[in-house]
């Protein structure tokens, strides 16, 4: 993955009310050879694909029934979209995971959206398929994409400013912390806002008398300003960035329940090959967690905590059964549970507040 | 403002806040970090002279991972989630003690835990004969009144029942899972789908155990220590014990 070659001009991108700062890092996936250009046919092979829904296009006639092969976007699973790839006819069928839902139009201002099928995905041919965006349905842009060559390329688009992080890192004295934060420096804007989410709740302070100052009331005192400050520019967003924010992390918060209720469903000692998968899945909700911090200062996020309340009732579940299977234990992780115990994605090391 | 709302609310202050809001924040905290200080003498008996620093080191860190999405039904869960949080504080004392032991002698002091500590005085003894006894009590409670009462609500009571054993005996070592697939079947050839079947059934039990014990609790006439004891237990016992090559 790279993050400068996008397919996208900074002119179409303008034109879509996007810029190249928010675009994250390009994901390729490569197409069995000479599919496009296959599917493109004889008359239009070598041509740019500029495909849009409307009149002179036939819409393709794919069947459900046809083989599929998976295809896995890492950029589209976060945000709770499968792909996959009918190669008889050079189908690709885009699709909800579970109860998600999603729009995918042609990526030109007021192009109507392509229509679904039964199962609220999208079946199109890559002949037809030119720039193209996929957003939330009520019309956040959430990823934009294109075919070229013999590959199809996906990039994530983050409708917010990405956090001033290396302005807060340096009011903490706390070494680990500080390393974790320097590593989101080239990071997308995602990423640091994550890394924003996880200063502000789970750097550790310098000791403070707290005894002292709760005697006199000073609460204010305990407030640091690295602690403050992400959650001050939470609270600065403008409302489409918020809306942009919430609208990735509830997708994330879906897929996440989703995966923790495939985990649930499957949980069996030989099958559960687990502490690394069970890491990334702890991982996926603390980052969650922070963007909750965040939009709940910014008096949001009631969507993502509904969504989380969910995600949390399977991960309890998940890991009330868990036992000692797995071994989660890093530093970031034994910060958690320490400051949440009813955070079952904390470290496997502490007891879990379940009920 | 009681002791659950204020847990929900309890976070840092910051400029962006209305003065109304840094008011509810300021009130929140004092009710959190009243309520840490009482109870980590009981939570923290082993250290009474720690106490206070466990309280206060369990209040930033509680102040500052907020505001939380935390759905308490009482104050009495409150208390329950206050006193897990100063428990994995003593655990995280006593494994940074044990890691520094090992890594200043080269040896390995053995597994440590918050029960590890220094030989008992004569009133640590009479406060373990006092646990003994409370075990019995919350066993009685657990076992012998929430679990009926809980399974009376299912279809199948009885087989609700036999699993909740069955996932008890296991994770206290009283029983192994090979013995309960051999009662199920002695066939050889069915063992792999026996004991995957169990494991199934096992789950459902637990699932269904999370989903009711805190509304049987919430309706109980036990005390909120009682309760919290009742709730410790079946976090243990329900967390099944096992590893990646087999039952323990």
């Amino acid at each position: 993955m790279g993050r400068q070659s996008s397919g996208f001009s900074p002119a179409a991108l303008g034109r879509l009310g996007l810029s190249r700062e928010m675009l994250g890092a390009v994901e390729r996936l490569d197409l069995p050879h000479g599919l496009v250009d296959q599917a493109r046919g004889p008359a239009s092979m070598g041509s740019p694909p500029q495909g849009v829904p409307g009149a002179g296009l036939v819409w393709p006639q794919p069947s459900a029934a046809a083989t599929e092969v998976d295809a896995r976007s890492d950029v589209l699973r976060q945000l709770g979209v499968d792909l996959a790839l009918q190669p008889a006819g050079g189908i690709l069928h885009v699709m909800p995971q579970g109860a998600g839902s999603f729009q995918l139009r042609a990526a030109l201002p007021d192009a109507p959206v392509y229509p679904p099928d039964g199962d609220g995905g999208v079946r199109i041919a890559l002949r037809q398929l030119g720039r193209f965006v996929i957003e939330s349905t009520d019309g956040v842009v959430l990823a934009v994409g294109w075919v070229e060559s013999d590959a199809l390329l996906l990039q994530p688009v983050y409708g917010w400013p990405a956090p001033p992080l290396e302005d807060w890192n340096v009011n903490t004295t706390d070494r680990a912390m500080q390393d974790i934060v320097a590593r989101g420096r080239d990071t997308d804007a995602w990423q640091r806002t994550v890394l924003a989410g996880v200063l502000a709740r789970l750097a550790t302070p310098a000791a403070v008398d707290v005894r002292a100052l709760m005697a006199r009331g000073d609460v204010t005192a305990l407030s640091r300003a690295f602690v403050v400050e992400p959650r001050g520019w939470a609270r600065r967003l403008a409302p489409s960035a918020v809306d942009a924010l919430e609208a990735h992390a509830t997708r994330r918060a879906r897929a996440l329940g989703h995966d923790l209720a495939d985990l649930f469903d499957t949980l069996s000692i030989e099958g559960f090959e687990a502490s690394r998968s069970w890491e990334g899945l702890c991982y996926r909700r603390d980052d969650l967690e922070g963007i909750r911090v965040l939009l709940r200062e910014g008096g949001a996020g009631h969507a993502l905590e509904r969504l989380l309340a969910d995600a949390d009732r399977t991960g309890r579940a998940v890991r009330g059964n868990l036992g000692d299977a797995v071994d989660a234990t890093d530093e970031r992780l034994r910060r958690v549970a320490l400051g949440d115990p009813a955070a079952w994605w904390g470290s496997t090391a502490y007891h879990t507040h379940l009920f | 403002m009681t002791l659950a709302a204020a847990l929900a609310l309890v976070a840092p202050i910051h400029d962006g806040l209305s003065a109304d809001e840094i008011d509810r924040r300021s009130r929140a905290a004092l009710t959190v970090y009243e309520a840490l200080q009482s109870l980590a003498p009981r939570v923290c008996h082993r250290q009474p002279d720690q106490a206070d620093e466990y309280a206060s080191l369990a209040f930033e860190k509680l102040f500052q991972t907020g505001p939380r999405s935390l759905d308490l039904p009482n104050d009495a869960a409150a208390r329950r989630y206050l006193g897990r949080a100063l428990e994995n504080l003593m655990t995280d004392y006593y494994r940074s003690k044990r890691s520094r032991h090992v890594s200043l002698t080269g040896e390995d002091g053995g597994e440590m835990d918050a029960a590890d500590l220094t030989s008992p005085s004569p009133e640590q003894a009479l406060a373990s004969a006092e646990r003994e006894a409370q075990v019995t009590s919350t066993e009685a409670h657990l076992y012998g009144k929430a679990v009926p009462a809980i399974a009376a609500t299912f279809r199948d009571a009885e087989a609700f029942e036999r699993n909740v054993r069955d996932v008890r005996d296991l994770a206290r070592d009283v029983v192994k899972m090979d013995a309960l697939v051999l009662r199920e079947s002695a066939d050889p050839d069915s063992f792999r789908p026996v004991r995957d079947r169990l494991y199934q059934r096992q789950k459902r039990t637990r699932d269904r155990l999370f989903e009711k014990l805190p509304g049987w609790l919430a309706t109980s006439s036990l005390d909120e220590d009682e309760q919290a004891r009742v709730a410790r237990m079946a976090d243990q016992d329900f967390a099944l014990r096992h590893t990646r090559t087999g039952a323990r």
